[in-house]
């Protein structure tokens, strides 16, 4: 079966009953085989080919196989909404806003905290004469843990705040603070 | 789907099972689509991609129990449906496949050549060839052959 054997291919005869010919190709091949009896019997066995498959139907398919794809759709879309609500723009705004929240609310408690930590910071590396009378001798100060310094130095700044509303000298206080230091 | 898996697999629960697992696969792989490709495209081709796993196991099975249940006659199989089987086993089976998504499946000559990924030529030319092959057999005095053997294996079972 070449194209030899007929006027046109018969390919294209083929082509033209599955309906995959343009459509001015199909009008040039149908008019062909309107007048070609050797092609009009290609048409003629290829229908008979398609008429014989046409007879081997196929039963329905199962109901447990229908319920059991049913339910998979199911499982899947409820998979999938859940997993829309958890990571929808909306839900991610609401997550983005409180943590956003939660740093400004951190950065504000260390500004607000910033001045405690300077007056201490200050008063450990500027020492006042009378803390200076007071204080361990360096080598000693090097075992002071450095939480318990920063204790000493607050400590010592509070009790000079309170000598001067009490109008006590700060030389009864400082020896405690020496002493706990050590 | 389950028409698809019935002609190609004599057992009807095996071809339920199958069908049942392409769903699965093509559920699972639905994320992957990519909307150029037709659905029906898509859809065969994962549909041949579970019947090849499939025929590798059976050939595999097949192996190792020495007995070969490639293809187990349907006992509930009309005798028009065995003839059309038995022409259809003998063509190759490229031509066959092609032959069988074209009349069936419906597919276009485009769509063929996507799903079993050959030129679109070549698709055309093998389906013609398939068509007039199996018109010689169905034709041939074979069909009554044909018949004769498959009844006296159904008397036999």
């Amino acid at each position: 079966m070449t194209k030899t054997e007929y006027c046109v291919s018969a390919e294209d005869v083929m082509a033209l009953l599955d309906g995959e010919l343009s459509a001015a190709d199909a009008r040039t091949i149908s008019a062909h085989v309107e007048e070609c009896s050797e092609c009009a019997l290609v048409v003629e066995q290829l229908r008979g080919v398609s008429q014989a498959l046409s007879t081997w139907n196929v039963p329905e398919v199962s109901m447990a196989v229908d319920e059991f794809v049913e339910e998979q759709v199911e499982k899947l879309h409820s998979r999938r909404s859940m997993m829309r609500v958890r990571f929808s723009p909306r839900n991610l705004f609401a997550v983005g806003g409180s943590v956003a929240g939660a740093l400004v609310m951190f950065l504000l408690a260390a500004v607000l905290a910033r001045p405690h930590g300077q007056l201490a910071r200050m008063s450990v590396t500027a020492p006042t004469t009378e803390e200076r009378q007071y204080a361990p001798p360096p080598a000693r100060s090097d075992h002071i843990v450095p939480e318990a310094a920063s204790h000493a130095s607050l400590d010592a700044v509070s009790m000079r705040a309170l000598a001067s509303f009490e109008d006590r000298s700060p030389t009864t206080t400082a020896p405690m603070i020496a002493r706990r230091c050590r | 789907m389950f028409g698809f898996f019935r002609r190609r697999v004599a057992d009807r629960a095996q071809a339920e099972e199958l069908t049942q697992e392409t769903f699965l696969a093509l559920l699972r792989s639905a994320p992957h689509y990519r909307p150029p490709a037709t659905f029906r495209t898509y859809l065969y081709a994962i549909g041949f991609n579970v019947l090849r796993a499939y025929r590798r196991k059976a050939v595999f099975r097949a192996m190792f129990s020495g007995t070969n249940d490639r293809e187990p006659a349907a006992r509930d199989s009309l005798d028009g449906e065995i003839v059309l089987r038995d022409a259809l086993s003998r063509l190759e089976r490229v031509d066959r496949e092609i032959l069988l998504l074209r009349e069936f499946e419906q597919l276009s000559y485009a769509e063929i050549a996507d799903v079993l990924r050959l030129p679109l030529n070549t698709v055309r030319s093998r389906l013609f060839r398939a068509r007039m092959a199996l018109r010689e057999m169905l034709a041939s005095p074979v069909r009554e052959k044909t018949l004769t053997v498959s009844a006296e294996q159904e008397e036999r079972v």
